[in-house]
């Protein structure tokens, strides 16, 4: 088992046919994702990757059965891909576009919570499920299948650390990337909820950062509902306040969103927390 | 982006939301002639964006247009070091029978608009929620009809208006909620509100910031607040301003001399912790996003080593969606005999790269004479031993 994407996972790429959307594909492709179907507004009945390509998603659903579409479509036009998705039926839509208007996720977030249909982002590297799906733009090479979950707001960050698990001989079950926010879909909570019910996962990575209260949500979470070891890494630690480090989500306001505040709710929910990447795999070593 | 304050009341006014008259001056003897216009006591308010301007001197009330003459100046001569100070709002002074605070922002969390309104306006809403946390009416609009009249005028009640002003009120922030939704705001925020003793409202001071992923729908309105706006000619601020330009999606200095250039929000951060706990000081971070040209590398790498204080140039690279056959290829177009020799004189680069394409990556930087790094400690730590530090 795994979280939210496996062997059986049927994508449909909207935005197939641009440089990113076909490299990406292609990469997937070669990972060994059920790619079933591409989607390019004008473009259908062509073909990408040997991939037959639509002009509408519900049309690439009836006709090969996906379930998850990922989108690299950019952020003008990510929200209207993604309510396409919603409406043509598939279950997980995952957003890697940047620079989406917040009103148009809002409306997405509403229409994918009314439908019961999952979002991951947007701003996201996808997920991935060494060894069996990868929905994402993850550096694949350096994931190996096991058994930890990762979930992470970075996704440069869900790399690091898996690189670091795997060259440690630890494998991951999912590795879920949910975005730069500040508007979330899949929330850490959610990720860590799946987790615990998911048999083979024996341990989470929680990769946070500053900004917003994710963190201390997923803490109070973890002190209530999760039996497994979580350890978790906050980046950020040294970000001054009013500043926006990047993700639109990571920035200290009036004193809220602080490294050192999520640190605290984590450790006391009996979380383990580290400073560096190269302190995760030895714990996990220890505690799996 | 934050508007001005006198932006932002333009905005209002457009949306039948009263403000006192005035106009911006940007000498003294503008602001004195603006007073004289006005014929009545001025306020003279510095525009900033920061908070608590008043606190810092940034809000001044003449009786006269000498008065305003004399305010303007101390205003712009600059209580504001970190900030331009982008001339002064002159308007009347209002009568002030009471102080409302009233916005509309957007709930992340909850993914729909939030009305928040007081009777105790007039301080930082930060205060009134720590202080008074149960005088703020906070609202969701959850709803596909968005703010109903009723709703409003629930608000306008339980924040404390009575008669009439319930009616005034609430339309004041269903007009908050149309500025929202048509300019793609994140926050509308009037504080004071006040009532006069005419019995009307009007917005003292206004604040609001537009979503900036959504300039492309609102071209024009943020190329005329651009061309509103001052930019500074030097320095940080300089350099601050020509990142936005070239695209680049944080940029800021800070207090050492090794510069940060990273891909992404998470391995800027982490990039910055680590090296820090390794007692080396970053003094520029800098990060491009998840998708990134080369040409937007070569751009942040010249703004980064621009800056005089940067002795070595740390750059993190972990690739996703970027290619690192890409980057490679930004950082050595970047290195051309003339830049190498300025570096040469004042800095060292170094590189780590992982990720998509790392091995063609690696390749074209070899290729060009720049060795790599495939994780962040030893780079950090070459970094460290090259600012001298090791």
């Amino acid at each position: 088992m795994c979280i939210l994407v496996d062997e059986g996972t049927r994508v449909i790429v909207q935005g197939i046919t641009g440089t990113v959307g076909s490299f990406q594909t292609k990469v997937m492709l070669d990972y060994g994702t059920k790619v079933v179907a591409g989607v390019t507004p004008g473009r259908g009945g062509q073909e990408a990757h040997g991939i037959p390509v639509y002009d509408l998603v519900e049309e690439a659903v009836e006709e090969n059965g996906g379930d998850t579409a990922i989108l690299f479509v950019p952020g003008p036009f990510a929200a209207d891909a993604a309510l396409e998705a919603i409406e043509a039926g598939v279950h997980l839509v995952v957003v890697t576009a940047e620079g989406v208007p917040t009103l148009d996720v809002m409306r997405v977030m509403r229409t994918a919570a009314e439908r019961g249909v999952s979002v991951i982002g947007p701003d996201t590297a996808g997920l991935i499920s060494p060894g069996k799906s990868k929905v994402g733009v993850h550096p694949h090479k350096l994931f190996r299948e096991g058994r930890i979950g990762v979930v992470s707001k970075s996704g440069a960050l869900s790399y690091e650390v898996s690189k670091a698990l795997s060259e440690a001989g630890i494998g991951q079950s999912t590795v879920v990337g949910i975005g730069g926010g500040p508007m979330w879909g899949l929330t850490q909570v959610d990720a860590l909820e799946l987790y615990e019910r998911d048999d083979e996962t024996q341990g989470v990575v929680l990769l946070g950062e500053i900004g917003g209260t994710m963190e201390e949500e997923a803490a109070e979470y973890i002190r209530n509902n999760v039996s497994k070891p979580v350890v978790a890494l906050i980046v950020g630690r040294y970000a001054p306040e009013g500043e926006r480090m990047g993700h639109a989500g990571a920035i200290i306001e009036y004193g809220r969103g602080t490294a050192k505040g999520k640190i605290k709710a984590l450790e006391s929910a009996g979380v383990h927390v580290v400073a560096d990447p190269r302190e995760i795999p030895p714990y996990i070593k220890e505690v799996v | 982006m934050r508007l001005y304050e006198f932006q932002a009341k333009k905005i209002l006014e457009g949306h039948g939301i009263k403000t006192p008259r005035g106009r911006v001056a940007y000498s003294p003897e503008e602001a004195g002639e603006i007073a004289e216009e006005l014929g009545v006591p001025v306020a003279v308010k510095a525009q900033v964006l920061v908070g608590g301007r008043g606190l810092k001197g940034g809000v001044k009330f003449a009786e006269n247009p000498e008065g305003a003459r004399i305010s303007a100046a101390h205003i712009l001569s600059g209580a504001f070091k970190e900030q331009t100070v982008n001339g002064v709002l002159v308007e009347e002074r209002v009568q002030v029978e009471a102080e409302y605070f009233a916005s509309v922002a957007i709930d992340y969390q909850n993914k729909c608009p939030l009305v928040m309104a007081s009777s105790r306006g007039g301080v930082d809403i930060e205060r009134i929620a720590s202080e008074h946390p149960d005088e703020i009416v906070r609202e969701g609009v959850a709803g596909t009809a968005g703010l109903t009249d009723f709703q409003a005028r629930r608000i306008a009640k339980m924040a404390g208006l009575k008669g009439r002003s319930i009616l005034l009120f609430g339309a004041i922030l269903k007009s908050l909620y149309s500025v929202l939704l048509e300019y793609d705001a994140i926050l509308v925020e009037v504080n004071p509100l006040v009532s006069t003793p005419s019995g009307s409202f009007a917005a003292v001071d206004a604040k609001i910031v537009l979503d900036d992923n959504a300039s492309f729908r609102h071209r024009e309105l943020f190329s005329e607040l651009g061309a509103n706006v001052k930019v500074p000619t030097e320095g940080p601020g300089l350099r601050r301003a020509l990142a936005v330009e070239a695209g680049i999606p944080t940029y800021m200095e800070l207090a050492g001399d090794i510069g940060i250039i990273s891909d992404g929000a998470g391995t800027g951060m982490l990039t910055l912790d680590l090296t820090k706990d390794f007692g080396v000081e970053p003094g520029v971070y800098c990060e491009l996003g998840g998708r990134i040209t080369p040409k937007l590398i070569e751009e942040a790498m010249r703004i980064v080593l621009s800056n005089e204080n940067i002795r070595v140039l740390l750059v993190n690279l972990f690739g996703g969606l970027n290619r690192m056959d890409e980057m490679a290829k930004g950082i050595t177009s970047f290195l051309t005999e003339q830049n190498r020799r300025v570096v040469a004189d004042r800095s060292e680069i170094v590189v780590r790269m992982s990720g998509t394409l790392e091995e063609e990556g690696r390749a074209i930087l070899r290729g060009a004479g720049v060795e790599s790094f495939d994780n962040i400690y030893d780079a950090i730590e070459k970094a460290a031993e090259l600012a001298g530090r090791g």
